[in-house]
């Protein structure tokens, strides 16, 4: 241990270093005490404030439907309705007797589906599909939960696909599809389009047959 | 505030006071600031404090901590006085006490670690421990200081070597 050290630790323990006159320490210390405590606080409600926020602002900017449980009210009313069964009648060329398409349809799950005018049937798919409407003259046919429904159409003149789909497309932008069997109309005149005519489309009773496609 | 706590201030304030003028080489008001900030950091931890068995010595390091803090943060600060206190010592100005006077020429870093090692005994790694830094540091601090403060007050430089010191153990406790 040097002198210096010897000095040094003396100096910082006993030596004449003047104390600063504070009389207010203890006041300020407890001011001090008392700001970092409402710091505390106005922080815990900042930070629940946020979490409030984050909150509500997730509840509002959800995207509507995202989530949730579908309203059915919101859907469209032909949405769940599919292509239970399909039929087809090649026709007899032979005669010129046209062939038909019949397709037996299951009802909608919540609400009522108008088989009406701007229904549209498609068969086929690209070039060769063929394309018959219901027209604005047709009594619709409301299609309500539960029941089922066949759309019969005359189809004659089929140089398309074997085994095409077909389609339908309600007015309110839903559609249902399904696929035809090998019975399908002769192709008569490959040169002219297949030829789709809505006849008819009328509830039924459906006892758990009809042709599966 | 706690009685227990506010007895603990009124009791230890002007031992602190004095140790934040030690540590602050003669300045009141940050020496009153760093007293006021160290109670108010005891007094948040009071529950752990008041079963310290060495309270002093908790507040004078919990205070160290608190300056060297500070004093990284204004370092550039530092590092320009420091440049100006070198210029005006070599005027060789008339002080009442040489040691006190020296300990005031030095920069805060210096002093802090010179202050900490004579006033509790602590070894170079006690001391880094304290301020959360490198033992190198300290090191470093301990060895410019003691070359500064043999040179402010004409100590021959044989009369000793801190760096064999600083490996020594804590050997005291001293009160506030």
């Amino acid at each position: 241990m040097s002198e210096l050290d010897e000095q040094l630790r003396d100096f910082v323990r006993r030596g004449a270093v003047p104390v600063p006159h504070v009389p207010d320490l203890l006041e300020r210390v407890a001011a001090g005490q008392r700001r970092h405590r409402r710091r505390q606080v106005a922080g815990l409600a900042a930070a629940a404030c946020v979490v409030a926020g984050l909150g509500v602002a997730g509840v509002v900017l959800r995207p509507a439907g995202h989530d949730r449980v579908p309203n059915p009210a919101a859907s469209p009313a032909c949405g769940t309705v599919t292509i239970r069964a399909t039929g087809v009648d090649p026709g007899d060329p032979g005669t010129g007797l046209p062939g038909g398409l019949v397709l037996v349809l299951d009802g909608p799950a919540a609400r009522t589906c108008a088989i009406g005018s701007g229904v549209r049937i498609t068969v086929g798919t690209g070039t060769s599909a063929t394309t018959g409407t219901i027209p604005p003259t047709f009594a619709p046919v409301s299609l309500g939960v539960g029941q089922h429904a066949s759309v019969h159409a005359s189809w004659r003149n089929w140089c398309g696909e074997q085994s095409p789909a077909v389609r339908i497309d309600f007015p309110d932008g839903s559609a249902t599809e399904s696929e035809l069997g090998r019975d399908v109309p002769a192709c008569t005149d490959p040169a002219t389009p297949s030829v789709l005519e809505f006849t008819t489309a009328q509830l039924t009773d459906v006892q758990g047959g009809g042709q599966r496609p | 505030m706690d009685a227990e706590f506010a007895a603990f201030v009124a009791a230890k304030q002007n031992g602190l006071l004095r140790y934040g003028m030690l540590l602050t080489g003669g300045d009141p008001h940050t020496s009153a600031d760093l007293a006021q900030e160290t109670f108010l950091r005891l007094g948040r931890r009071w529950r752990h404090v008041r079963d310290v068995e060495h309270q002093d010595a908790y507040a004078r390091r919990t205070m160290t901590r608190l300056w060297w803090t500070r004093s990284k943060r204004d370092r550039r600060e530092q590092l320009r006085a420091e440049t100006e206190e070198r210029a005006g010592s070599e005027v060789g100005p008339a002080w009442e006490s040489d040691v006190w006077a020296a300990l005031q020429q030095l920069p805060p870093r210096q002093r802090a670690v010179l202050v900490l090692r004579y006033y509790e005994d602590c070894s170079e790694k006690e001391i880094a421990e304290v301020l959360g830094c490198r033992p190198g540091t300290v090191k470093s601090q301990a060895s410019r200081g003691m070359a500064s403060l043999r040179r402010l007050l004409g100590v021959d430089l044989l009369d000793g070597d801190l760096d064999d010191d600083l490996d020594g153990d804590n050997v005291g406790e001293v009160g506030v």
